[in-house]
């Protein structure tokens, strides 16, 4: 079979030509065929070992001791490792650049998930044993949302005391202030109008004006929202909230199936690359007319 | 009032306030907020309190509804100004000292809540003490720039909200120094990170041991606010 895969069939057309000889060259070209098969294969093996090797990604797990070693790999290749030997699966709602390195021994997997995920905007959901309010048993997946975003406060008001918000309303100029909100990465998890991006306009211009209460204050919370929020009544403006992971299937499922099937294709392409050049290695050691 | 000033936390919203809502809300028409695919994900089929629940932001989870008695008329006018009833109050307490037994509930939720609490570890504690064993607290908490007075506050550091622990602070004894609202306003500020280096620091002081199980920077309900949720172990202590 072997000799199939390499385009060469020793056999009976030798032996009907050839004779003895043919017979002699025959079981010359099947030893040639079986030692190159003996040398290529182990070598095959070693570039598939390598290839796991540069990766960079090794989990061994006993639990509960759990070692992770990462070199500039992708988050969520790290966790679906070290899903793969505990047990949990991993979604991706939205791509993160993020690359991880890092090396544990011998930590439980509380502390490795917890370096992990510590500042990753993620959910874990546990596997419920028995009764709702029952004990939770274990991990049953992680949802990672993507690439973390921040908020930054953008302008400072002159003559505003950073300390002292009142202050910078009692000079008027609040409401030159500006929030800015780097867009997040991710529509399938955040609202793609973040009423965040628009806070609501909170008069404070007029100097005289009382500081702010705890009323104004969570009125702006709410209206702020509501500029882009849903009106109960009058039909829903802002974005429905993701669904729940375990209803609907990542947005991205078919570009992960796409990759897995892109690396498996690259896999069996090298694996061909590698019996093709052992065929032309075996073609070229046949006398003319064997080919 | 340690500053001498009145609680600006009136019985019912300012002319001001009532106006401003106005301006915003011409319709009148009811505002509700969408309901939280990730609370849902966590929390349906558990049991637990919603601390400050209001009808303009529901859950629709298994809650009983803690509500504060101080200023509890201005919240109920501040949510009909939103044209809703107000959410019924099932335990009247302060959200740092709730009358329930130890480990009794499955979860603790709040939104935009935190902020108006002096002690923050303590009413971790608090949370700590009634949540069971591998139950969650779930955090809203409104991103630093969400009330425009916030935008230039210094990110309230780890420090002090040691010192607001240590220092056994309340409402009654918080500064309220440049909060903006005063008594019940915003006591501090808090990033993600921020947040979850207070309960890194109880996890190290042995005061809980609590588990990161979610994290949103920018909350999927209304969008102004960041997501924490941790789970609950009672690891070094028998149960109640």
């Amino acid at each position: 079979m072997v000799y199939h895969w390499l385009g060469f069939r020793p056999g009976a057309e030798g032996r009907h030509q050839h004779g003895k000889e043919g017979l002699t060259r025959m079981d010359f070209g099947a030893r040639r065929a079986v030692s190159l098969a003996g040398i290529i294969l182990p070598f095959l093996y070693l570039v598939g070992t390598v290839r796991a090797d540069e990766s960079g990604l090794r989990v061994d797990y006993d639990p509960p001791q759990l070692s992770v070693e990462a070199r500039a790999e992708s988050l969520g290749a790290v966790l679906r490792a070290i899903g793969a030997k505990v047990g949990f699966s991993v979604v991706e709602t939205a791509p993160s650049s993020k690359v991880v390195t890092l090396s544990i021994r011998n930590a439980s997997l509380d502390d490795v998930l917890r370096q992990l995920l510590r500042a990753k905007n993620h959910a874990m959901i546990y596997r419920v044993v028995g009764s709702p309010s029952a004990e939770s048993g274990p991990i049953d997946r992680i949802v990672l949302f993507g690439d973390s975003v921040t908020a930054t406060a953008a302008v400072a008001p002159p003559g505003g005391s950073s300390r002292d918000p009142r202050q910078a309303q009692d000079h008027g100029d609040a409401g030159a202030k500006t929030v800015l909100l780097a867009g997040p990465t991710s529509p399938q998890s955040w609202p793609e109008s973040t009423p965040f991006l628009n806070p609501a306009p909170v008069d404070t211009s007029d100097p005289a004006a009382p500081p702010i209460s705890v009323g104004e204050m969570l009125q702006a919370h709410a209206m702020a929202a509501a500029q882009g929020g849903q009106l109960a009544g009058t039909g829903a403006n802002l974005p429905a909230p993701p669904q729940p992971a375990s209803s609907t299937p990542p947005a991205n499922l078919d570009a992960a199936l796409a990759e897995t099937t892109r690396r498996a294709q690259q896999a069996l392409g090298t694996l061909i690359d590698g019996l093709a050049t052992a065929t032309r290695s075996l073609q070229q050691s046949l006398p003319a007319g064997r080919k | 009032m340690v500053d001498g000033r009145e609680p600006s936390c009136p019985e019912a919203p300012s002319e001001a306030a009532t106006d401003a809502i106005a301006r915003q809300n011409p319709s009148g028409s009811p505002v509700v907020f969408p309901e939280h695919w990730l609370a849902h994900e966590l929390l349906d089929g558990l049991t637990g309190l919603e601390i400050g629940a209001a009808s303009y932001n529901p859950f629709g989870l298994t809650t009983r509804n803690v509500a504060s008695p101080e200023g509890a008329e201005f919240y109920a006018e501040e949510q009909r100004a939103m044209g809703v009833e107000p959410a019924p109050v099932d335990i009247w307490a302060m959200g740092d000292r709730i009358p329930v037994p130890d480990r009794s509930e499955d979860f603790i939720l709040s939104s935009h809540v935190l902020e108006h609490l002096p002690n923050v570890i303590a009413a971790f504690l608090e949370w700590d003490r009634i949540v069971r064993d591998h139950g969650y607290v779930f955090m809203i908490v409104p991103l630093k720039g969400a009330l425009p007075q916030d935008t230039e506050r210094e990110l309230t550091p780890l420090a002090h909200f040691v010192e607001c622990y240590r220092s056994g602070w309340t409402l009654d004894t918080h500064p309220t120094d440049g909060v903006p609202g005063g008594r019940m306003g915003h006591y501090h500020t808090f990033s993600p990170d921020s947040l979850t280096d207070v309960v890194d620091w109880m996890r190290a002081n042995g005061l809980s041991d609590w588990e990161l199980v979610a994290r949103e920077d920018v909350d999927s309900k209304v969008g102004n606010g960041f997501t924490l949720v941790f789970r609950v172990k009672h690891t070094n202590s028998p149960p109640a």
